[in-house]
């Protein structure tokens, strides 16, 4: 006997930039996203009877196309990564020389594209990739004097005179 | 339901154009500024008032643990007590004057730094140098030492004005996090020893305290206040006459550690 096999087809999701762009999404690459994965749950969009063509999109107001398209590359990429568990990321050494070289280099981008990536993951809570991103802003500044980083940030000195000089003076007990 | 998720999301901040590192948030600046080493963080904060502000917050006590080794010598230049550095590394050592070591732990103080372990060590002449030794008591008990999970006083004699022992009393009461207290040779008068033993009993642990004891203070006494057995008295315990030597404070010796934890050290 031959029992049909039903064939599935991998869940998807839509998501809509703030420049009303769709982006179709598999279930499984955005469930890294906190913010997106709660919704989805939630508002009971795991039901399997619904088309993806009749399944309504979700706005995504604070994030364009073009960094959405970075985000789900991003996702794509770390599908297989293991879940995370924040209690063991939290105990671990802070350290930033251990970003994959992948994301090294999908991350060797223009400074207000990696801000944009950085405010996306920050906002569809995609733990993953915005510890990536603050561990590539916190090699830039890294090994910098405080006038090298505004330079590099492109950072006005806010301080009176006055100020640094007390702030140089706290810091002379701080300074080996 | 587009309504409804809209609503969800509308809860978020509105979209921004980020053109600066200034331009994000507060909680990823924060979050970037983790990854940075200390001394790296030390540096930030001269960037701009925000960053300034930002690194104020990210110094906390909970994760950014120093240790404090403070030495005062006297005028004889005699070496008091050894220091155990834990971490002989990122060390920092000042010599200074016992105006300026008041004027350190108000400045620590003020910059919310939190020490894991204190290490102070007095000479005798503590009584000789009036305001400004009260004051450093005063500090050391009032401030972010009371953090510490250890606090070390390691002397020949160490004296304390009466008055500091209601403050004492205070900071044992208060300081539940402490796992250890090593008072060295301590003379002090009966009343003293009530502040000091009220202020432990009430937290309810045993702290490690060895006394040089006056005469008046008898160990039944002691063993009201502490609950010990008399042998133990007897053994933890030497009564002698208190001793007060006339020298003074010439110089202060600051070590500080700073203690690798939630932040990269590298």
């Amino acid at each position: 006997f031959l029992f049909p096999i039903k064939m599935t087809s991998p869940r998807m999701i839509k998501l809509t930039s703030n420049d009303d762009k769709t982006f179709e999404v598999e279930r499984d690459v955005i469930k890294q996203s906190v913010t997106v994965n709660t919704l989805i749950t939630d508002l009971n969009m795991d039901d399997e009877d619904v088309s993806v063509e009749n399944q309504m999109a979700i706005p995504l107001p604070n994030v364009d196309a073009a960094t959405l398209e970075m985000v789900i590359t991003w996702c794509k990429q770390h599908r297989e990564d293991p879940p995370r568990n924040e209690e063991e990321e939290e105990k671990k050494e802070k350290r930033t020389d251990d970003i994959p070289e992948w994301d090294k280099t999908f991350l060797d981008v223009e400074q207000s594209v990696l801000f944009a990536l950085i405010l996306a993951a920050n906002y569809m809570d995609i733990k993953g990739l915005l510890d990536n991103c603050c561990k590539t802003v916190a090699n830039m500044i890294k090994g910098k004097t405080p006038d090298e980083i505004r330079k590099h940030f492109n950072i006005k000195n806010d301080f009176t005179p006055e100020e640094e000089e007390q702030i140089r003076k706290e810091n002379a007990w701080c300074e080996d | 339901l587009t309504e409804s998720v809209s609503l969800s999301l509308s809860s978020y901040s509105s979209p921004a154009q980020i053109k600066s590192f200034l331009d994000l948030p507060d909680d990823v600046i924060l979050a970037i500024l983790s990854f940075l080493p200390g001394e790296q963080l030390y540096g930030v904060r001269w960037v701009s008032r925000r960053l300034y502000v930002l690194e104020e917050r990210i110094i906390h006590p909970a994760t950014n643990l120093h240790e404090l080794f403070i030495t005062i010598i006297d005028k004889n230049e005699q070496s008091v007590e050894v220091h155990k550095i834990k971490s002989p590394t990122d060390r920092s050592i000042w010599d200074c004057s016992l105006e300026e070591c008041v004027q350190f732990l108000r400045m620590t103080s003020h910059r919310n730094f939190a020490f894991e372990y204190i290490d102070v060590t007095i000479p005798n002449a503590w009584a000789a140098q009036g305001t400004m030794a009260h004051q450093l008591i005063d500090l050391l008990f009032h401030f972010k030492v009371m953090n510490a999970v250890s606090v070390q006083f390691a002397t020949e004699n160490l004296i304390f004005p009466t008055a500091n022992w209601t403050i004492m009393r205070d900071f044992f009461h208060m300081n539940k996090t402490l796992s250890n207290v090593h008072l060295g040779r301590t003379t002090m008068e009966e009343v003293e020893l009530t502040y000091l033993f009220d202020g432990i009993v009430r937290v309810g642990r045993r702290f490690s305290v060895e006394m040089i004891v006056p005469v008046k203070a008898t160990s039944a006494f002691l063993k009201s206040r502490l609950g010990l057995r008399e042998k133990e008295i007897a053994k933890n315990l030497r009564k002698e006459k208190s001793c007060i030597t006339s020298s003074t404070i010439d110089k202060v010796q600051i070590h500080i550690t700073r203690r690798k934890h939630k932040f990269a050290w590298c």
